[in-house]
């Protein structure tokens, strides 16, 4: 146990300095998901039909394929037709943002349908604009949907990033198969890095359970509020 | 740019190869499916159970594998465990931490199965003189299952894509295959296209089956204040 501390001690600032390429990873395909997935959402449901098409095949496509696969296609596939990304970090980046991207248009998706449609006929028939239907009636609702989904997406996200190792891209999981190369301790290591993802994660995993239940709480108040007798029950 | 001849000749050199990954892919994923939905089950029971300790670790546990990445949970099982001597095939290694990682993750779906169903409807079946499990078996999972069914087939999706991950450890499963004759051929591209074919053909399927399902189903669940 003594010989354990006295090499974690050792080997934390190494590992600690790939968690911090992790997060950052995390977050720069998080900011990719998360701005090309309102653009496929908005495709989605203002759209034409050949737009409406383009988007659905995207988004079944990245959910259909393994996250592994966008990696290998990006990082050593693009460069056969032209595309070089240098460097490993930006291609991991590009390639879990885009894989991300069709989960999350399916987030805003969810999130927009989840108020009754009948709502937003009925703020268009009040005469409200469907800019303002969209603003006052619909994305009050559809917000406390999309919000925990989005950070158990990130959380998710931090975990995919395990995956850009296969590139070398020099995060976490690297940084761990490194050390363990010069130092022959697969197993604490392992174990020592898996704490390092506890404690980046957690955090996330707690943001997530506090806004799904402020959420629900929310929901169970709308159930109660003027014209709806009780829960909704079968 | 080469001709559709010489593509043709490359998918015929290296499709019998990848559809052999293909069914290794499936074996790794349905062999886990399998042990999650037994085991689901169970842990989904516990963390329902009345006894405080049972409820805290078996949430934990869960908790722990929403945070857990599966790459690391598979090194540590391949390359960490035989430290115990504790050694096993990377098919093996392979299976196993999916379903480390899976049950956890399917027995949340169980969970919320379970907990979409109005608690009304066990008390009124505790009143008509029904007991705890009775009620449980005839009243509330026969219902959960509207909510489950496309989950589960969602989860096995997941499964499928996550299945992939063994090919870091050495299983000869699709992605591992890809990999190798894309470095072989140095058509990289060309086969790892074919490889993301395979796997949509295999998951497609499966989406279409849970869409079904969900409008087929979710036409009668009337979910309590979800």
């Amino acid at each position: 146990m003594e010989r354990f501390i006295t090499s974690a001690m050792e080997w934390l600032p190494y590992l600690a300095r790939g968690l911090v390429t992790s997060i950052e990873l995390a977050g720069v395909a998080m900011v990719l998901s998360l701005s090309l997935g309102l653009v496929l959402a908005a495709a989605i449901q203002i759209g034409g039909r050949q737009l409406r098409v383009t988007a659905r095949t995207y988004i079944e496509i990245t959910r259909g394929i393994p996250g592994l696969a966008m990696l290998y296609i990006v990082y050593f596939g693009l460069p056969s037709i032209g595309i070089v990304i240098q460097d490993a970090f930006w291609a991991a980046g590009l390639a879990l943002g885009l894989t991300g991207a069709g989960y999350m248009a399916e987030i805003y998706r969810v999130g927009l349908e989840s108020p009754d449609r009948g709502q937003h006929e009925a703020s268009l028939a009040i005469g409200m604009t469907r800019i303002s239907s969209l603003r006052y009636v619909i994305l009050p609702q559809a917000i406390p949907v999309i919000m925990p989904a989005a950070t158990n997406m990130a959380l998710d996200m931090l975990k995919d990033t395990t995956l850009a190792t296969v590139i070398s891209t020099p995060e976490l999981m690297q940084h761990a198969l490194l050390l363990i190369t010069f130092s022959y301790r697969p197993l604490e290591i392992y174990i020592l890095t898996a704490l390092l993802y506890l404690a980046a994660g957690l955090p996330l995993s707690a943001l997530t359970h506090w806004l799904a239940r402020r959420a629900r709480r929310g929901r169970l108040m709308a159930d109660f509020g003027p014209g709806r007798p009780g829960l909704r029950q079968s | 740019m080469e001709s559709l001849d010489q593509y043709m000749q490359l998918v015929s050199e290296v499709l019998p190869s990848l559809l052999r990954g293909a069914g290794i892919t499936v074996l790794v994923t349905a062999a886990s499916l399998a042990i999650c939905v037994v085991a689901g089950v169970l842990v989904a029971v516990l963390r329902l159970s009345a006894w405080r300790p049972l409820r805290l670790l078996t949430a934990g546990y869960v908790e722990l594998m929403r945070i857990f990445p599966v790459l690391t949970l598979l090194f540590l099982l391949y390359f960490g465990l035989p430290e115990f001597g504790v050694r096993m095939s990377a098919l093996q290694a392979s299976i196993m931490g999916l379903s480390i990682w899976g049950v956890a993750y399917l027995s949340e779906i169980y969970r919320g199965g379970i907990e979409s169903i109005d608690h009304g409807q066990m008390e009124a079946a505790m009143a008509l003189g029904m007991q705890r499990s009775g009620a449980m078996r005839h009243v509330v999972l026969p219902q959960s299952i509207r909510v489950v069914l496309p989950a589960l087939v969602n989860f096995a999706i997941g499964l499928l894509k996550y299945s992939s991950v063994a090919s870091t450890i050495g299983v000869l499963e699709l992605m591992y295959n890809g990999r190798a004759f894309g470095q072989a051929t140095y058509r990289g591209m060309e086969v790892m296209l074919m490889v993301a074919a395979i796997y949509l053909a295999m998951s497609l399927p499966l989406a279409m089956l849970a869409g079904r399902l969900q409008r087929h189903l979710g036409r009668h669940v009337h979910v309590a204040a979800r």
